[in-house]
């Protein structure tokens, strides 16, 4: 552009800013316009993410790759300015403190990014219509997309199987629909007790999963011993008189155990054992060692 | 000695260093939850047009620092950028001139009016002070801008820096930094405050506005900065800058006076920028119209100054170092950040800026040493023909290669804009393909001349 006050490179709408696997050496200030990231597998592209005035792309290819992950592309006129990556690097070095704001703009992202990861699956899944919690199979899959989460973000993360004692007694002596108050009795205690971003999973006539993210053994247990008092004190009317339901519960912690299937494992064996020891009670399951905890 | 929450800072002098310091102060602080008052002692007005809000500058924001400050969030919008330079012309006394475009195809060089401009502008286009638009960023973030002229300095009994104001009193502060300029007269008030400060040897240069209208620039100038290498003894570096309606000459080297100036002026190469109809007049002042609007012999910085901190005390900017010839705000930047850094985050006693602080300054003062030694070899170039044409060729010969293999136009356009460390510039002209290159390129413009004789 002639006489041109504004700096950077000017791109038209649609224009391709790069495009995935160019080679990069450099990242992008946004000054002015709208730019979309996309990312093409061969799943067909999928749109990652949507950027304005001040918002910087292309930085992954400075520190990880050295090529483009994703193809960036002008979505209305744009100007972009270029930060070498030299320039920017020994800057950086001699001066730590300017990653700063680039460490807030990549948190902020990957916050944004794991809430939509929720949303997705929230969509996708099946949900217990009693309860309102998701499927088995669900939240297995999601185990597993959640402990790479965990993994890469070095935190802690805690599953618990939970169990209404003898339900199969229970519904046989009062009936369905009784069966169906108990579950979503139980529900409504776990969501009371677990914070919003926790997950809650119905998994067969009488077993729950949680995840609590960010939590260890001991506030795990914590969390779920609260719920299984809480239930126990929840009493019910039937046509045979009142009566109170109990549950059992097993707790496995990441990274304790890595893999989803020997979380899923440990707890199972915790649950087993607080059950062979009367139920009611909460067991947390620790590499090679279990304790009754209540 | 540490600065703790509700500590006080005095900023002295609100240019680039000033404004910097005070918005990394608060920027930095909340960031780990520190909460300072912080006071900017400035007081000209950068909205006024004319020499009371000037600066006395070229007005180039360097490539590496346009990209360093949008790292930090920092974009400057168009009202602040008079122009956005993708390209310099290299002038000679008697090579035609060679265009060398920035290594990538981009405006990333930005022209600034460092007050407001020598008059309102003539045509349509507004601008606003890139001193004042960071003066507001650092007001926006919580600095209370003083717009006062700082008269005098002082320590109270527990060592505490006093800044006094005419006859307000003294204020006491937790920190006093001094981002004044070499044009400044608080200079003093620093040498005085028993740190063992000295300020730093200066030059006289010369800068003039010349009023063009913005078509003429555009014909004349386009979006590139021009750089004159041309056999004027004592003359260092000349540039002419394009700006919305002006064009701003910029002359550096051994004391400017005003014979040199009119020499660089009437220089046909000079001239060759400019419409023929120009008149140029040396002390002339043109209230409007065509022609030179203003012009100033300001005193830049040409090394470093002594001892630029004691406790509690730490000078930034051109009161402290300057990068030699050029990217003075760069500087700028650079040392109000690390005195910022250091002040915030390991104390602000004179052993906290001598371990933290001084080391930068220094980094650049030996650059410059290679910088002095980078302008003594461009002394031989404006000197000798031969070596010219043989540069000149290079050039020429890589306007058709890809942009890394460009290493004249690189060297020169690190040189002349200030990208680069002069370090990088003399390694990367050490390297055996340089050298081979410039002495093949010498030698064959040599023999095609004497062949065409």
């Amino acid at each position: 552009m002639k006489g041109g006050r504004e700096l950077g490179t000017h791109f038209k709408p649609g224009e391709i800013i790069f495009r995935q696997g160019d080679p990069a050496r450099c990242m992008y200030v946004i000054q002015k316009g709208r730019v979309e990231i996309v990312m093409e597998s061969e799943f067909g592209p999928r749109h990652l993410n949507s950027l304005k005035d001040g918002d910087i792309f292309g930085e992954i290819s400075l520190f990880a790759e050295k090529a483009r992950i994703a193809t960036a592309r002008a979505v209305t006129e744009v100007r972009a300015l270029q930060l070498d990556e030299k320039t920017f690097l020994s800057r950086l070095h001699q001066d730590p403190s300017m990653a700063y704001r680039l460490i807030r703009k990549l948190a902020q992202r990957i916050h944004e990014q794991d809430h939509e990861l929720m949303r997705d699956h929230a969509n996708e899944m099946e949900i217990c219509p009693v309860t309102g919690f998701t499927s088995y199979i669900d939240l297995a899959t999601f185990l597993d997309t959640e402990l790479k989460r965990a993994r890469r973000l070095k935190q802690t993360m805690a599953f618990a199987i939970l169990v209404v004692d003898e339900y199969a007694a229970l519904v046989e002596k009062r009936g369905d629909a009784i069966g169906e108050e108990v579950s979503r009795h139980l529900a409504e205690v776990i969501r009371e007790h677990v914070r919003r971003t926790d997950v809650a999973g119905r998994f067969g006539a009488d077993r729950y999963g949680v995840l609590l993210y960010e939590a260890d053994g001991a506030s795990a247990v914590h969390v779920c011993e609260k719920v299984r008092a809480a239930f126990a004190a929840v009493g019910f009317e039937s046509g045979a008189g009142r009566f109170f339901a109990t549950l059992t519960c097993g707790v496995a912690i990441f990274p304790e155990h890595q893999q989803s299937t020997s979380l899923n494992q440990a707890a199972y064996r915790a649950l087993m054992k607080g059950m062979a020891r009367g139920g009611n009670g909460v067991m947390l399951a620790e590499p090679g060692v279990e304790r009754l905890r209540a | 000695m540490k600065l703790e929450d509700q500590s006080r800072v005095a900023v002295v002098g609100g240019g680039p260093a000033g404004s910097m310091a005070a918005y990394f102060l608060m920027e930095i602080s909340a960031r780990v939850g520190l909460s300072l008052r912080v006071d900017l002692y400035e007081p000209r007005d950068f909205s006024r047009y004319g020499p009371s809000g000037c600066n006395m500058c070229a007005g180039v924001v360097s490539e590496s620092l346009v990209q360093t400050l949008a790292a930090e969030g920092i974009n400057l919008p168009p009202i602040v950028v008079q122009r956005g330079i993708d390209s310099y012309v290299l002038h000679t006394s008697d090579q035609p001139p060679v265009e060398i475009a920035t290594p990538v195809d981009e405006l990333r060089i930005a022209t600034v009016y460092r007050g407001g401009g020598p008059r309102a502008p003539e045509g349509e286009q507004k601008w606003i002070s890139f001193d004042g638009y960071l003066m507001e960023m650092a007001r926006e973030r919580g600095v209370r801008v003083i717009h006062q002229r700082v008269s005098e300095l002082g320590v109270d009994a527990e060592g505490r820096p006093l800044v006094g104001i005419g006859k307000g009193g003294y204020e006491t502060y937790d920190l006093l930094i001094g981002a004044i300029g070499v044009n400044s007269g608080a200079m003093k008030l620093f040498e005085g405050l028993g740190i063992a400060f000295q300020a730093p040897p200066v030059k006289r240069g010369f800068v003039s506005e010349i009023h063009l209208g913005v078509e003429t620039v555009q014909k004349y100038l386009g979006n590139s900065m021009h750089i004159f290498l041309l056999d004027i003894p004592k003359l260092k570096f000349a540039a002419v800058i394009p700006k919305v309606e002006y064009a701003t000459v910029c002359l550096l080297g051994e004391d400017i006076d005003k014979e040199l100036a009119e020499r660089f002026m009437n220089d046909p190469e000079t001239q060759s920028c400019f419409p023929p109809d120009l008149n140029w007049h040396i002390g002339e002042k043109l209230a409007c119209g065509m022609g030179q609007a203003c012009q100033c012999g300001p005193k830049l910085n040409v090394g470093a100054a002594i001892h630029p901190f004691g406790d509690r005390v730490v000078l930034v900017g051109d009161a402290a170092i300057s990068r030699l010839y050029k990217d003075g705000i760069g500087a700028a930047y650079i040392t109000a950040k690390a005195a910022v850094v250091t002040a915030l985050f390991f104390g602000v006693s004179t052993n906290d800026f001598r371990r933290r602080y001084h080391p930068v300054v220094e980094g650049i003062a030996k650059d410059n040493w290679i910088g002095r030694l980078i302008f003594w070899i461009t002394v031989f170039y404006q000197k000798w023909l031969f070596l010219r044409r043989g540069m000149v060729r290079m050039v020429r010969q890589e306007a058709d290669m890809p942009g890394e293999r460009r290493d004249m136009s690189r060297v020169l356009w690190d040189t002349f804009t200030g990208s680069a460390t002069y370090r990088e510039i003399l390694m990367r002209a050490m390297s055996p393909r340089f050298m081979l290159r410039l002495a093949t390129a010498t030698l064959l413009a040599a023999f095609a001349r004497r062949k065409r004789k």
